[in-house]
């Protein structure tokens, strides 16, 4: 058996291995080829001065089988099998912006509770807020109204944001578990979370103390969204989040 | 069912030490009823490469051109730990129900258990 046989061989091989993987991304297509070459020279000079090339190329398989292996749609295996045996899981950039949810979970539930807790200082500021509105409006509202409707609003301010704290669970989870609407739910909600920070949170005319501690939290928790949305849309997040699930 | 198991093996054998793809190739393709196809491992590495499973380098070697060399990245780790679990307990569970069925057939359909008709 001669080596420029061999060399046919070997030749003919990697030729219908290109034209099986033509169907493949060129990137994904040119790394296995290589590989493959690779492969090969390795098997050849591991066998020392007398390489049995055939063995060798049926080693190896079907040039098409190796194909559709390459081109079995992305992840779905082992995202799957790893979804079943865990229930968390996935790819890095999913497990950086669930644990990035969790933080901004975290961040907004203080945030919460230390708006409840500054309460104090912020009903007077609500207090003298309404009466001037009210002053404005030409209204003369008894001061024990103004008071009551300063803690309903604060109140109100801290049930939504537990209601937060909660959306930001929920996709966290969700996504954690490749659930597709997680990302679609998360990207809306970070744009409303925008908007609300642009335009301010959607009270009756009354706006809540605008402390530079508030904001610098509204800030933090806010840049926490971004980074999660952004590692949603990663390339890997995607596969991962697109897998269909039978259970 | 080899195939969704198969990605594991690599994540086991690559725990305790680095493989270089040729290597790790030909110790599968010798492991019996392994792989169909020693080729159709490649692909299944890329997977795990994008999937950030394995980490991989390119090393010198001695006979002939760079190899690249695999190894077991955290998250390939903590999905092989899980994996593992699982794993154990459907393979208890499946021996579990054949070892029965081999036994005695509970209800099988052959047997005539009607006594009380």
């Amino acid at each position: 058996m001669s080596d420029h046989n061999d060399d046919q061989l070997v030749a003919d091989y990697l030729r219908q291995l290109t034209s099986a993987a033509s169907a493949l991304p060129a990137d994904r297509r040119t790394e296995l080829v290589e590989e493959i070459t690779a492969h090969i020279a390795e098997a050849r000079a591991a066998q020392g001065p007398a390489p049995v090339v055939p063995g060798i190329l049926e080693r190896l398989g079907d040039p098409a089988q190796i194909v559709q292996a390459a081109a079995e749609p992305s992840l779905s295996e082992l995202a799957a099998g790893t979804q079943v045996a865990s229930g968390r899981a996935g790819p890095a950039s999913v497990r950086i912006a669930v644990r990035l949810m969790y933080l901004g979970a975290a961040v907004s539930l203080i945030k919460a509770i230390v708006d409840l807790a500054t309460l104090g200082a912020t009903r007077s500021i609500l207090v003298a807020d309404l009466r001037a509105g009210a002053r404005k409006s030409g209204l003369s509202t008894p001061a024990g109204s103004l008071s009551s409707g300063a803690t309903a609003t604060l109140v109100t301010a801290f049930v939504l944001g537990l209601i937060g704290v909660g959306l930001w669970v929920l996709v966290a989870r969700a996504s954690g578990r490749g659930r597709d609407w997680a990302r679609a739910t998360g990207s809306v909600l970070f744009g409303l979370g925008t908007l609300a920070l642009l335009i301010g949170p959607p009270d009756v005319g009354i706006r809540g103390p605008e402390t530079a501690g508030t904001r610098i939290f509204a800030a933090i928790i806010w840049l926490i969204g971004l980074a999660a949305v952004v590692f949603l849309w990663q390339k890997d997040s995607s596969a991962f989040l697109k897998v269909p699930r039978s259970s | 069912m080899r195939r969704g198991v198969l990605p594991y093996c690599v994540l086991a054998m690559l725990r305790e030490k680095e493989w270089y793809g040729f290597e790790l190739v030909h110790a599968l393709g010798n492991i019996d009823g392994m792989v169909t196809g020693e080729g159709t491992v490649y692909p299944l590495l890329a997977r795990l490469r994008r999937q950030g499973l394995v980490e991989t380098s390119w090393q010198e070697s001695a006979t002939g051109p760079p190899r690249r060399y695999y190894r077991l990245a955290p998250a390939g780790r903590d999905a092989l730990a899980d994996f593992t679990g699982s794993w154990r307990r459907l393979r208890d569970s499946v021996d579990d129900l054949l070892a029965s069925s081999a036994g005695d057939p509970p209800a099988s359909p052959g047997a005539p258990d009607q006594a009380t008709d």
